[in-house]
Order: structure tokens, then C-alpha cells, then sequence
């Protein structure tokens, strides 16, 4: 024992990191990864191939333990526990990236007032056996619907039950809550896309998505139903003729679509289309030849126009050339008056100065 | 679906397991799904066997026919489906035919779309089986990796080829690793020329060096896999911007915790006052009333003085 242990270099063993092999190394301790970017020996391969594997893999594999025992580390139970670095070799992600829910027409109001969520508790006293109960639920406290009698309100509707009122506010406030939800989502699905949603709600496939998807609404279920009936119908020997009538069918559904309406031809220079038309065009022009303007009339109306902008303008305290004073506005018209008016108005703030001194 | 559009978990198990799938930060392993094509050989079927254990727990492997040619149309939308079903972003498609024998598609998704997918003609192959270095190491640990050859820098595919294998088998993402668990290594290497990739893995032994590194002893343990790559499809490049950006991590101190030489992990902590004379404490002898203790106004003061003491 009076010899200590011998000491070794790690070179001297013809291991760890050689420098040359180090300094071209490239590692990626995060993902415990080690790579050589110098070519690969091909004869070494042709000769050896699974030799060649083997030594080219331990020298790497030596240099990169090496490294991670070089890391900072803890001992543990078994073995010692090393820190590792962030990887560093870019590698796509399996999912997008989570963002944060986007805010709700509610939370972005609340931001906006002011208003702050307060925890409150889950139980509340019970007024009437005076424990306490939970806030919501099954046998909330102060439950209005536990009661056995509703003292009746004035200015109420005697025939309605307040119980079954009651009932019917309550559905209304939920279909209303699930009515603001679902628009909540929908922003956020159309803001976000989908990974704006929580990730255990989906919309219905009946919303549109990234442009695909068609509302079904039950109107085209029935016209769908509708046009499936009367297709039934028709689909007989007789064309529905003498088949039995369903109960809440419409007779005149099962009409055929009548003859085409057959159109004479329009490239005939004779044709009985060309005739026709230019008939038809003949007899209006013919007809209203005369009389395509009254003239009577349309002086009448030339004239009233005038005359009611004579009006409007002289409303405005206009002059006869047509302009409109400054400071007009008076009923009289007169620019003179205008002044006055506003002399007044100063005399008036004049006094009251006057009386504040 | 609710009568609002919105459709929900019915049980709270599938809830949680919706939660548990949703979007992370920091990602859990990925998991692959290994998928047996319409027809497979003997070869293949064991390739298959061989991925599915390496990857351990987080796969699954789909052994009976399934109509999937994830390069023709509609294979894509097939492994879409059952990728996010299963909650599996890899996969490995096995199929033989005499136009592509021993056929081995590797692909990814991204959100379950369809990423990139490589597909090799597998020209030689070991089973675990096949050798003995498999026992010494246990499937679940973490592999380390070596990578060796100008290719995987200069090529193209064989970059893909690269990420592939690394994202294939690195398994979870850790901060730490118990340098004992450091037990098999991965080694691809592709040789010059032709586009072969020879794929070996092997059980690492650390023995004694006298030093601090240890001396790494490699015995081959399997699978091994000589790789002719056939067709690739690359990502769309909008998909891969999208995949390729990263969250900014910013790891918070963990506070009043500290390592110690001695004794590792040392933490303060707050314990919050404690109320002495009403706590249910240990009862000792010493404690008790003594019977021959004067009663009354005498053994209040004895009392006194005893807790002044």
C-alpha cells in the first residue's frame, strides 16, 4: 500500500477524444448524437465491411461519451446523472406549436371595464335551514325552485305558473350560454385555425373548415325528403296517375313538367320570331307615338321646381342676386338685422361682466 | 354533437386522453405506427418485428394486410386517418413486390399531415435474434447516435435520411440522462457512390479506464440493415416552415434548490408556524403529572415555572 495508484493519461491508453478526431466531430449532446462529416473509407468497407462499422462506430461512440462525461452532473442512486444540453440538430415538430385560447367576447369586455374574476367559495348559507349548501347544482342553496309557494308579484299574469317561468328562463339562459359559446369557438377557429380550440372540444363538421364543408340545415333535408317523395311518386306505371295519395302529399307535386314551350327559329330571315317581335315593337311605338311627352305636364313640373328652390333660398336669407349673407339666418332676411342681433349678444356678455366686478 | 355543433368527450376518460394528445411545449416521444403493407415476405415482416422493438412502448405495429402504398394517391390520407387516431406521427410501411422488393417506406406527420417519407429496398439484414449483444442492453433507453460520412451533409436525401433515423429512434426528450442508461448506439454510415446506407446498432459496454471517461466497449447487437434508397417525397415548403419553427423555451430557475458535494440535491423549504401547545406531540414519561405533585394554586406554579424552564 505505500504505492499510490498508478496514474494513466487517457492518451497514453490510446483513448478519449483525440484532438484530430475531436475537433471534426460534430455533436449534438442533446440528442446524445455524434456525427462524422469526413468521407467514408470505401475500401476499409469493400474489404471489411462489418469490421470497418464496428471501429469507425467506437471511435465516434468514444469521443462522444467522452463528451457527456465531461457535462456537469449529479450523483444518483446508480450511476451519476448528467445535465444535457438543448438538442441542437433542427428536427420538425410533431404537433404546432400551443398558443394561448384566444379571448372570449366576455373576457375581452371584462379587460375593457375593468372587471377582475374573484374566487368565491363553493358553499353559501342556506337561508331557509340556515347550513351551509353548495353555490350551484343539485340542492343549491336559496334554490328558488325549492320553495312550495311563490308569493305572487303585482302587475303578474294571474294564469302563469311562476314554477314553470322558472323552468322556462333557466333553458333560455342556457341555450343563450351555449349559443355565446359556440360563437366564442367559431372566432377562435376562424382567427386561430384549428389549433386555436381547447383540445378537447371540435366543431361540428356541419361549420366550414379551411373552406371545405357544407352547412346541412334541415330545410335541405326537406327539400331533399320532398324531391325523394315525389320522384317515389312519379315512379310508376301510370306516372302517379292512379296511385293512392300519402297522407300530407300534395297532389299537384306529382304533376309532370309540361310540353318544352317550342320557340320559332330566330336565324330564318323569315322566321316567325323575327315577325313577331317586330310586330310587337310596332304596335307600342305606333300606339304612344303621339303622346311620349306632355308637355303640358313637364313645363308644370319645370316650373314647380323653380319655384320651390325660389322658396328654399329665400328660406336661407338669400338676396335677390341669389347669394346667402354672412351671418344670415334670421327670419327676416335683411343682413342688417343679422347684425343687430349680434350686437345684442355682445351687450348682453358685456353686462354680465359688469355684474360680476 | 350537441344540439350547439359542438362536439365534445363523452366519458372523462376520453377527455384526459384528448388533453393528453393536445399540443406541448416540450413533445412526448413520437410514436410510430408500424404497418404491414398487402404483401410482405419473411424479411420484411421480421424488419418490421425489429423497428417495433426498438421503439418500445411507443408503437404500434399493425401486422395484418393493410392496403396502404404510401406513394400512390390516397396512401397519404390513409396514414393521415389512422395516424391521428392512434396518436402516431411516424411510420414504417413494409411491402414486397417484384417491381420494389424488401420495400421499407419511413415517413412522418406533421398536425397528421403527411410530412416526408423515404423509401428503401432493403439489401441485407440481421435480425436482433441473430446476435447475442442484444441482452446486455434494454430496449427502452435512450440510444446515442453516430452518424458517419460526407453524405448526410452534402445530400440532399441523405440529410432527410439523417433526420429521419434521429427523429425515428431518439425517443423522449430529456434534460437529463443517467450516464448509466447510455447502453446501445445507433450507427448509419452511407458509403460513397451508391446510395446504400448501412444501418447497425450495438450495445455499448463502459469499462473501467481508470479515468473519468470510461472505455466504451461496442458489441453488435442488431438489427442490421444495408438500405438502397428509392423514392423520397419531400415536405411542402409551407408545411415544413410551419413544423420546422420552434417555441421559445425559457427554462425557469428552480428556486432554493441547490446541488450539494455531499449530499446531491439540497432544497429549502418554508415550513409555515406551528402551533406548540395544541400539536398532538409525542407524550413522555417526564411530561407527566407527578401524583406527588402538591394540588391546586402550588401546582399551577410548579407548572409556571416548569415551562419558564
Amino acid at each position: 500500500m505505500a504505492e499510490g495508484p498508478v496514474k494513466v493519461t487517457p492518451a497514453e491508453l490510446g483513448l478519449g477524444p483525440s484532438e484530430e478526431i475531436d475537433a471534426r466531430l460534430e455533436f449534438d449532446l442533446g440528442n446524445l448524437c455524434a456525427y462524422d462529416p469526413s468521407p467514408v473509407d470505401a475500401e476499409a468497407y469493400a474489404r471489411d465491411a462489418s469490421g470497418a462499422c464496428a471501429s469507425t462506430a467506437s471511435r465516434i461512440m468514444q469521443a462522444l461519451v467522452g463528451r457527456l462525461f465531461a457535462l456537469p452532473s449529479e450523483p444518483a442512486d446508480v450511476g451519476r446523472i448528467a445535465e444535457l444540453p438543448a438538442p441542437t440538430t433542427a428536427l420538425p415538430r410533431e404537433k404546432p406549436i400551443p398558443r394561448p385560447r384566444p379571448p372570449t367576447k366576455w373576457e375581452l369586455f371584462a379587460k375593457k371595464k375593468g372587471i377582475t374574476k374573484h374566487k368565491r367559495s363553493k358553499l353559501v348559507l342556506d337561508e331557509t335551514s340556515d347550513t351551509f349548501k353548495r353555490r350551484h347544482g343539485y340542492s343549491k342553496a336559496n334554490d328558488p325552485a325549492a320553495v312550495p309557494i311563490i308569493d305572487a308579484k303585482d302587475g303578474e299574469d294571474v294564469g302563469d305558473d311562476p314554477f314553470s317561468k322558472q323552468k322556462r328562463d333557466k333553458k333560455a339562459r342556457v341555450a343563450k350560454q351555449e349559443k355565446a359559446q359556440l360563437a366564442n369557438l367559431k372566432a377562435a377557429a376562424k382567427s386561430g385555425g384549428k389549433g386555436a380550440l381547447p383540445p378537447t372540444l371540435r366543431l361540428a363538421a356541419a361549420l366550414p373548415e379551411h373552406g371545405r364543408g357544407r352547412p346541412v340545415r334541415h330545410k335541405d333535408y326537406k327539400q331533399e325528403l320532398k324531391a325523394a317523395t315525389r320522384q317515389a311518386a312519379i315512379s310508376t306505371a301510370s306516372l302517379g296517375r292512379h296511385d293512392r295519395v300519402v297522407a300530407g302529399e300534395n297532389v299537384a307535386d306529382r304533376k309532370l313538367p309540361g310540353k318544352r314551350k317550342k320557340l320559332p327559329p330566330v336565324a330564318n330571315k323569315d322566321g316567325g320570331e323575327r315577325t313577331s317581335q317586330s310586330k310587337l315593337v310596332d304596335h307600342i311605338l305606333r300606339k304612344n307615338a303621339d303622346d311620349i311627352v306632355d308637355v303640358g305636364r313637364a313645363i308644370g313640373k319645370f316650373e314647380s321646381a323653380a319655384r320651390e328652390d325660389r322658396h328654399r333660398m329665400k328660406m336661407k336669407g338669400a338676396n335677390k342676386k341669389g347669394r346667402i349673407s354672412k351671418g344670415a339666418g334670421a327670419p327676416t332676411g335683411k343682413t342688417k338685422a343679422g347684425g343687430v342681433a349680434k350686437k345684442g349678444g355682445r351687450e348682453g356678455s358685456a353686462k354680465s361682466r359688469g355684474k360680476k366686478a | 354533437m350537441s344540439a350547439t355543433g359542438i362536439i365534445q368527450p363523452k366519458t372523462r376518460r376520453g377527455r384526459r386522453l384528448l388533453e393528453s394528445r393536445a399540443p406541448k411545449l416540450i413533445e412526448d416521444t413520437r410514436r410510430s405506427m408500424i404497418i404491414s403493407g398487402h404483401k410482405v415476405n419473411q424479411t420484411i415482416k421480421d424488419v418490421l418485428t425489429d423497428l417495433h422493438k426498438l421503439k418500445g412502448v411507443d408503437s404500434l405495429r399493425m401486422s395484418r394486410k393493410n392496403d396502404v402504398l404510401p406513394f400512390e394517391a390516397g396512401g397519404d390520407v390513409w396514414l393521415e386517418s389512422h395516424g391521428s387516431r392512434a396518436n402516431c406521427s411516424l411510420f414504417a410501411v413494409g411491402t414486397h413486390s417484384k417491381k420494389r422488393p424488401n420495400n421499407l417506406v419511413l415517413g412522418r406527420l406533421y398536425d397528421f399531415r403527411m410530412y416526408d417519407m423515404i423509401e428503401f429496398g432493403v439489401k441485407g439484414f440481421a435480425p436482433i435474434q441473430a446476435f447475442s449483444g442484444a441482452r446486455s442492453s434494454q430496449l427502452g433507453n435512450k440510444p446515442a447516435f453516430v452518424f458517419a460520412g460526407d453524405g448526410f451533409e452534402s445530400d440532399a436525401v441523405l440529410r432527410r435520411v439523417k433526420s429521419m433515423f434521429l427523429d425515428f429512434f431518439r425517443g423522449r426528450q430529456v434534460d437529463a440522462l443517467n450516464l448509466k442508461g447510455l447502453d446501445r448506439v445507433v450507427f448509419v454510415t452511407c458509403l460513397p457512390g451508391s446510395k446504400t446506407i448501412v444501418f447497425r446498432q450495438y450495445s455499448v459496454k463502459l469499462k473501467r479506464s481508470g479515468t473519468k471517461v470510461p472505455r466504451v466497449e461496442l458489441e453488435i447487437m442488431g438489427p442490421s440493415l444495408d438500405l438502397e434508397v428509392r423514392r423520397t417525397r419531400e415536405p411542402a415548403a409551407d408545411l415544413e416552415k410551419e413544423a420546422m419553427k420552434q417555441p421559445k423555451l425559457t427554462r425557469t430557475k428552480e428556486k432554493n434548490v441547490a446541488t450539494d458535494a455531499l449530499e446531491g440535491r439540497v432544497g429549502r423549504i418554508y415550513m409555515p408556524p406551528q402551533n406548540i401547545d395544541t400539536i398532538a406531540l409525542h407524550k413522555s414519561k417526564g411530561l407527566k403529572k407527578r401524583k406527588d405533585a402538591p394540588e391546586g394554586a402550588g401546582g399551577a406554579e410548579a407548572n409556571g415555572q416548569k415551562k419558564r424552564a
